[in-house]
């Protein structure tokens, strides 16, 4: 490979933003950052959710262009209209939402854009797929067939070809933006192989992880944003796990969570499962959940947490087993009957699932209990104006008025709206799908106290977490899921940030289709 | 990060976005003014009213329309919907079964067209271009099959046409019945539950099935809605020629379809409303009057309708960035 | 693994010998040179507009005006190609460049503009359609005989028809869509985002495959002209629906991203060929747009297997 990366000064950044600053309607992700990474370094990027990290890697990448500030590149200032022109400068990208194309084969992914051409441009396919075996070898994922369709892999299969379609660039920065979260515990070892030996060429790699342990040997130096600022830049070992933490959150970190006492089993619990079982996602699965009780779900991303999530709810229209709530069994498959029986789902992407954005935050709050002020379908807009303004009260909602578009909300305010909207059903049962995502600290707070409030009030919670800390600090209980089943609980004692990565780590190992790779 | 809430970009085109109802009625009144400059004829109350009577033929079907563009669909099958439920209902009419049973037949007939396109899209999750495209070819057949080919008999009563075009109150009757037919629509899009469920359809299928919302029943209902309105223009349409014809529907596809994105709604779904289309309605059978003065045949009106719904669609129907 | 990509074809590749066999057996005649021309002059046209249709349907769009660009190229053909060589050749030129010019200007308007596919080709239609009009107000017009005879004549045993069309398909389509330009467009379909973000030119790719659609509306217009051998400004009209149909049955979905030219054509020629076989079987031609229109529906539904087997609502629903 190229060794001028290895030949530049070791004191000139290879790329370096500075003073970046971008917004998004109402909220400010990025405020003056800086992000510098040299040649021969390993770059950790660490903050919480919403803390502007991606905002970051997408400026880099060519994706969103910053408001004001400047990128330089081996000292160069440089600036990318789009992606396109950021690969051309040698950097690589793989992306936390994965960019491949479904319908195409792994071969034709990893090359997309810089296929090997011949007489008259014609894609030259024997060659193609030649050159990604080689670079799928020399990256040693030897199980992915060059031929298999995209649209028949695994989560995990995916990211490790998002890895080498970033890779085949021969990038001379590597991003990575959580591009990890499925991979056992193997993969990401061949991973950090890789990772290690595009150092040695000369390159930098920006590395965004939740797994701060698990990368610590590797990284050289660290980067900490908190709320869309830069807080610290310093060499790996000046900062413990601890002071990392601290950065991030901006505060010394006081365990604000007290150890719950469980829930004692009941005859008629709130909730029950069967032989739960949905498509290839969810196996076999048993579940109950108590009034007042907060039960968590962990693992590795993609093992089927979210899809048991969902039918629960009714969002799967088939599924096997079944569901009973108060010990009566319910009709399933449709949201509607979920709703009837009194579960709510706080859903993955609020903007997408959640939220009618452009909408105003009034339709928004009301939009589960219509028929509630509707007479003869006619809306009593009283009634409504009451309803939404309670909720807005009950929940601290920040608006300046109801009838603005929910898109005008900040993060947090705007997954207040979605719990809202089903508190006012009056459900028992929540499903939350990683709740606090790219929602600020202060609000992230609020949030906890209202999901410990809803137990202490005698409703059930279902919490799926990517924070194992949140699942520690908030759950009765937590179930660790595997490849559609649950393989572990933890509870008391037993539950612990470690116990429950080990617990979706060990597992993942141990699966049938794991080994046969 | 607190919650601010940011000052609004004022660009023009966004300007225009934001009040494209109002500019709509500015619009209108700018035209009618050139109107009555090229031909002051145009402002005699005779005129005006016959222009209304036309006008409610559009704006019937603008109705059906607006509520399938709000969910962010299309209705392409109105112009065989609309022949095929008159020819049945003037056929009825002629076989003895007085007017109550033919209306009836041919509204009935109008919205089970509706509902199969429901089908389609609710159930089987084809696009609704495509597949009112087919069911508009399939009409077609069977309208000729119907009728083998022969232009279809018509014995329409007097009073039929007396019906459309009998004057009540100064007005024309079809008039009078867009009239209730408006109130009706701006009444269920604005204040009822049904109206909010197509509103939040439109805006986000996914956000409103997940909130409990049959967004299925939803289509289905527009899209009878569309079904009917595009069945009850056919009959004001029977009654104003005194006949029925192969062809009566063929001007009123695209020409709805403009008043309704003239009238500040959305191709994407989810924003506009029905006192938009009112104004459209208007401006496309005034603009369509202009045209004719200016002796413009139908090309080129083809050709300037065409060219205004793309103007506007750049104006108010784009869609997201993808790097937004 | 790649042959996978062909399965789709598979309803097209089967149902067009069997419905030529049907034919034979009422026209045996058909299996004849003269025959094997009356079928290729039957369906080149749709084949034509179907790959015009197939190359928009592939981004993830519909092209409504497919029809109308067919109608315009063949109102100017018949219009000004005259008799003499130069007029004719400079006519084929100039229709091609409209034909060009016209897709290009809708994917324009679709790429740069941000404006869904439908109702910009729905506006264009309209436009173009009112063009043709202007050009030639009443049916009529001529060709030479040497363009009528040279596009719907045989060589040996071989129609002429077929040839023009797979001249098409391996000087413009192939060489197109197996360049990264060609990937680009298929990815832009599959997954805008991504090819976005991959680094791919998602305007151009898109520009290319309206542009390539008018290209190849005009050559289908073109040889509707020489099957004609007159001018109609309105011929073209039931060109959007059935290239429509041909691509859907053909097995490219209109989700885009996947297909491969194959089925289109076959598939075209199969619609073409089956009103022939009802003509044929003394049915009244009534039943042309019935068929037509519920082969497409039962298609489309047919083709909706996925979206009805999906088990979860999050993958049929539209954000």
């Amino acid at each position: 490979m190229d060794a001028t990366y290895a030949q530049e000064g070791h004191r000139r950044p290879l790329l370096a933003a500075g003073g970046i600053v971008k917004r998004f309607g109402g909220t400010l992700a990025l405020d003056r950052a800086d992000l510098a990474c040299f040649p021969r370094e390993i770059h950790a990027l660490h903050g919480a959710n919403g803390a502007g990290k991606s905002t970051m890697v997408k400026i880099l990448s060519g994706i969103f262009a910053p408001d004001t500030g400047t990128i330089t590149l081996r000292g160069q200032p440089v600036s990318f209209a789009n992606p396109r022109e950021a690969a051309s400068h040698g950097i690589g990208t793989v992306f936390q939402e994965l960019s491949l194309f479904a319908h195409m084969t792994v071969a034709e992914n990893v090359m997309i854009g810089r296929e090997p051409t011949g007489l008259l441009g014609r894609i030259a396919s024997g060659k193609l797929r030649r050159d990604v075996q080689i670079l799928l070898e020399r990256l040693k994922i030897t199980h992915l067939d060059p031929d298999a369709m995209v649209a028949d892999l695994s989560l995990a299969d995916r990211q490790l070809v998002e890895i080498a379609k970033a890779l085949a660039g021969d990038p001379g920065v590597l991003i990575l933006d959580e591009g990890t979260s499925a991979l056992a515990p193997r993969e990401v070892d061949r991973l950090f192989a890789i990772l290690r030996h595009l150092r040695l060429e000369g390159r930098a790699v920006i590395f965004i992880s939740h797994r701060m342990a698990e990368a610590r040997e590797l990284v050289d130096r660290v980067t900490i944003f908190r709320n869309g600022q830069s807080v610290v830049t310093a060499p790996m070992q000046d900062l413990d796990d601890e002071a990392i933490v601290e950065h991030m959150l901006g505060r010394r970190v006081e365990q604000s969570f007290e150890r719950k006492a469980g829930v004692p089993p009941s005859v008629t619990p709130l909730l029950r499962a069967r032989g739960l079982t949905v498509a290839d996602r969810i196996k076999d699965l048993d579940l109950t959940l108590e009034a007042g009780e907060v039960v968590g779900l962990g693992g590795r991303e993609g093992q089927g947490q979210g899809d048991l999530l969902l039918a629960l709810f009714g969002a799967y229209r088939r599924l096997g087993g079944r569901i009973e709530c108060r010990g009566q069994p319910i009709r399933t498959g449709t949201p509607w009957r979920g709703k009837a029986a009194g579960i709510a789902l706080i859903p993955e992407d609020r903007k997408v699932q959640g939220l009618l954005q452009p909408m105003g935050i009034l339709p928004n709050l009301t939009l589960a209990t219509l028929p509630r002020f509707a007479r003869h379908g006619l809306i009593n807009r009283g009634q409504e104006d009451a309803l939404a303004g309670n909720l807005q009260d009950r929940l601290a909602i920040k608006a300046a008025s109801l009838r603005l578009p929910v898109r005008s909300l900040s993060g947090g305010n705007q997954q207040k709206v979605v719990l809202a909207k089903w508190l006012a059903t009056g459900a028992d049962i929540f499903l939350f799908y990683d709740p606090t995502r790219g929602i600020d600290v202060g609000t992230k707070q609020s949030f906890y106290r209202l999901i410990e409030e809803l137990a202490a009030t005698g409703k059930a919670v279902l919490l799926y977490s990517t924070e194992t800390a949140e699942l520690v600090g908030l759950c009765h209980r937590v179930l660790v899921m595997n490849d559609g089943r649950i393989t572990a609980e933890l509870k008391g004692d037993g539950l612990s940030e470690a116990a429950i990565i080990q617990a979706g780590a060990s597992a993942g190992v141990a699966s049938p289709e794991r080994a046969l790779h | 990060m607190n919650a601010t809430l940011q000052g609004r970009r004022s660009s023009p085109a966004l300007l225009i976005a934001e009040h494209s109802v109002l500019v709509a009625y500015i619009l209108l009144l700018l035209l009618v003014g050139v109107a009555i400059a090229l031909n002051p004829a145009f402002g005699s109350l005779g005129n005006l009213k016959a222009q209304l009577l036309i006008a409610s033929f559009v704006g019937i079907i603008a109705i059906g329309q607006t509520f399938v563009i709000l969910t962010g669909h299309i209705d392409l099958s109105v112009p065989w919907n609309l022949t095929f439920s008159a020819i049945l209902a003037a056929t009825c009419y002629a076989n003895g079964y007085g007017i109550p049973a033919a209306f009836g037949l041919g509204i009935g007939f109008g919205a089970l067209v509706g509902a199969f396109n429901a089908v389609g899209v609710a159930i089987f999750r084809v696009h609704s271009l495509v597949w009112t495209l087919a069911t508009n070819a399939l009409l077609q057949g069977l309208a000729l099959l119907y009728i083998n080919g022969q232009p279809p008999r018509s014995t329409i009563p007097p009073f039929w046409r007396d019906m459309v075009t009998g004057d009540v109150g100064g007005l024309p009757m079809a008039a009078l019945l867009w009239l209730v037919l408006a109130v009706l629509t701006i009444v269920v899009l604005k204040r009822t539950s049904f109206g909010r469920k197509v509103y939040a359809t439109g805006t986000n299928e996914t956000a409103a099935f997940l909130s409990g919302i049959d967004t299925r029943l939803v289509y289905l209902t527009v899209f009878i809605i569309s079904g009917a309105s595009s069945a009850v223009a056919g009959l004001l349409l029977t009654g104003y020629a005194s006949q029925t014809y192969l062809g009566m529907g063929n001007d009123y596809l695209l020409v709805p379809i403009a008043a309704v994105i003239i009238g500040g709604t959305s191709v994407l779904g989810g924003t506009g409303g029905y006192v938009g289309s009112i104004a459209g309605t208007l401006m496309v059978v005034v603009l369509q009057a202009v045209l004719s003065t200016a002796q413009i045949g139908q090309a080129g009106k083809n050709i300037i309708f065409g060219g205004i719904i793309l103007l506007l669609v750049l104006l108010y129907g784009r869609a997201a960035r993808v790097n937004d | 693994m790649i042959l996978t990509r062909y399965r789709p074809a598979l309803l097209a590749l089967i149902g067009l010998p069997l419905i030529i066999i049907l034919y034979w057996t009422q026209q045996p005649l058909i299996l004849s040179s003269f025959g094997a021309r009356i079928l290729a002059n039957q369906g080149t046209t749709l084949a034509l507009a179907a790959m015009a249709q197939m190359a928009v349907v592939l981004t993830r769009g519909v092209d409504l005006s497919v029809g109308a660009m067919v109608g315009l190229s063949n109102a100017i053909a018949a219009t000004y190609m005259g008799d003499s060589l130069t007029s004719a050749t400079l006519t084929i030129i100039a229709v091609l460049l409209i034909g060009t010019a016209a897709g290009a200007l809708n994917g324009v308007i679709v790429a740069v503009g941000r404006i869904q596919p439908i109702i910009v080709t729905l506006a264009s239609l309209y436009i173009y359609g009112g063009l043709a009009l202007l050009v030639l107000p009443e049916p009529g017009g001529s060709v030479p005989d040497w363009f009528a005879t040279g596009l719907t004549d045989s060589t040996g045993p071989v129609p002429n028809g077929l040839i023009f069309l797979l001249a098409v398909i391996f000087l413009v389509w192939l060489p197109i869509m197996s360049s990264r330009l060609g990937r680009s467009i298929y990815a832009v379909g599959d997954n805008e985002g991504a090819a976005y973000v991959s680094g791919l030119n998602v305007v151009r790719a898109k520009i290319v495959a309206y542009a390539m659609s008018g290209l190849l509306a005009a050559l289908a217009g073109l040889f509707l002209t020489a099957q004609t051998t007159s001018g109609d400004a309105t011929i073209g009209s039931g060109y959007t629906l059935n290239s429509v149909a041909a691509v859907v049955f053909g097995g490219v979905p209109l989700m885009g991203g996947r297909g491969v030219v194959l089925g289109p054509v076959l598939a075209a020629y199969f619609l073409s060929i089956i009103v022939s076989v009802l003509f044929a079987a003394g049915i009244s031609p009534f039943y042309q747009s019935v068929v037509q229109g519920g082969l497409l529906i039962i298609v489309l539904a047919a083709g909706s297997y996925r979206a009805l087997s999906s088990p979860n609502w999050l993958q049929v629903l539209r954000a």
